[in-house]
């Protein structure tokens, strides 16, 4: 049984249509995002056609739970190409973060969350400064990795955002 | 008069420092100022903050254009991820009044405020002007015209076109990194996969195995198609997969063989006679079978 915490199932259908696409009931499966979709090509089980048509008939316990989404890059390939508008790339975001809110993320973007929140940089790499003087640059760069006041700007946006009250930092 | 500032992102500060070292180094020998953009954070990258809220994304990389719209600066990218969030950023908050006025005020609290005006770009959008074409064609002291790349453009500086002010007239036949490899005599011909997406990022994250399908895809159509003697890309993430994958590929019987893969900007500095110390074992063999210095 799945347990959103802070949506029920009209409200999920709303959020889908309000932060992912307006436009989601006017997609007819034609197939033209799946055709060019690195998720679909990389053989993921869901993507965003088959995602589309399980929020459309409102089929989406599997899709909420499955890991699916977060292999999407983003790449727009899908939004360039639909016929339709539906956007599909917004979908697989709202997809995303009604998941984020369950909690049910991958272990690589809670770290790079809470490494945004304490260095200012979703990756980094202590080996960095070793291969940066080799480099004949700064050991460490002039970014918010060096800067505290930066650190605290973010820390500020994300503790006053609705992440912030995940509980995540 | 505008000036650039530089946005490293995470990628190229700290796992592959070697490209910002030839992009400085290429931005000095052609004259160009760069000033860095201080206290700069993570764009922030779409697996992060945009995949939990949209709004903490906006105002987290509008903060980031703020920075350079203080010191009245366009943002040059070397990450094609860094340019699609901030021109995604930039285009919907100039697009919709509602979210320029919601994230100002979020931004408010930090004493920042985002305008618009500073556009994004990226590296190789800024390299592909005429006039600095000219300029780099005149310092070319090694001409590669006996050398064969497959360019890899990379997913994020091809759609959305619509969104990308310098535009290839088809991203699915994308020619602005050809005619740079071009520019330094180079045969850069079109290979089928050529716009086909590396499987760096989410993809390689969530399950490599899945990843490395569309990679061995990609490094198969170079291969028999147009056998190259390297790979050229103008994208961090897609420098650090197709050669840290493409060795984990061979090692596991994949593929057969290990095409030296460069960041535009280091071959560029190579061609104009810079010694760069930071190349790797099969980027050295090729230097060595192809440069005369």
């Amino acid at each position: 049984v799945l347990n959103i915490t802070k949506f029920d199932r009209y409200s999920i259908l709303e959020e889908f249509i309000n932060n992912g696409s307006q436009n989601i009931f006017k997609c007819i499966q034609c197939g033209a995002c799946a055709s060019v979709c690195p998720v679909a090509r990389s053989g993921y089980k869901f993507y965003c056609k088959n995602i589309i048509k399980k929020i459309q008939i409102g089929d989406i316990d599997e899709i909420l739970e499955d890991i699916s989404p977060w292999a999407c890059i983003f790449c727009y390939r899908c939004n360039d190409i639909c016929p339709k508008n539906v956007n599909p790339a917004d979908v697989i975001f709202a997809l995303r973060r009604i998941q984020a809110n369950d909690l049910n993320i991958p272990t690589s973007s809670i770290s790079g969350i809470t490494d945004l929140y304490s260095k200012g940089h979703a990756i980094y790499s202590d080996k960095s400064q070793q291969i940066r003087t080799k480099c004949g640059l700064n050991p460490i760069p002039e970014t918010a990795i060096n800067d505290h006041e930066a650190q605290n700007e973010i820390q500020i946006l994300l503790d006053e955002s609705p992440i912030g009250e995940s509980g995540f930092f | 008069m505008k000036k650039n500032v530089f946005f490293p992102g995470c990628n190229i500060s700290f796992i592959v420092p070697e490209i910002e070292q030839s992009i400085r180094k290429t931005f000095e020998l052609i004259k160009f100022d760069i000033y860095d953009l201080q206290g700069a954070s993570c764009c922030p990258t779409w697996g992060t903050v945009p995949s939990f809220d949209k709004n903490t994304w906006l105002t987290i990389s509008a903060r980031n254009i703020s920075i350079a719209e203080q010191m009245n600066s366009d943002i040059i990218t070397g990450c094609n991820s860094c340019f699609s969030i901030l021109n995604k950023t930039r285009n919907l908050l100039i697009d919709n009044k509602l979210l320029f006025k919601e994230i100002n005020k979020r931004l408010n609290s930090i004493n920042k405020q985002f305008i618009g005006t500073s556009e994004i770009f990226h590296i190789t959008h800024i390299l592909s002007n005429n006039i600095l074409i000219n300029s780099i064609k005149e310092k070319i002291v090694q001409n590669l015209n006996k050398v064969i790349i497959a360019v890899q453009p990379g997913c994020h500086l091809l759609w959305p076109a619509n969104e990308i002010k310098i535009r290839e007239k088809n991203s699915f036949f994308p020619d602005n990194l050809i005619q740079l490899c071009i520019c330094l005599g180079a045969n850069a011909p079109h290979y089928s996969k050529i716009s086909s997406c590396c499987g760096a990022g989410a993809l390689q994250n969530i399950d490599q195995e899945k990843s490395f399908i569309i990679l061995k895809e990609k490094l198969l159509s170079m291969k028999h198609e147009i056998n190259p003697h390297i790979i050229v890309t103008g994208c961090s993430s897609c420098y650090i997969q197709l050669q840290r994958s493409q060795a984990i590929l061979r090692k596991q019987n994949h593929i057969n063989f290990e095409i030296p893969v460069f960041y535009y900007t280091q071959l560029l500095c190579l061609c104009m006679g810079i010694k760069l110390v930071f190349l790797n074992e099969h980027q050295n063999k090729f230097v060595n079978n192809f440069f005369n210095i």
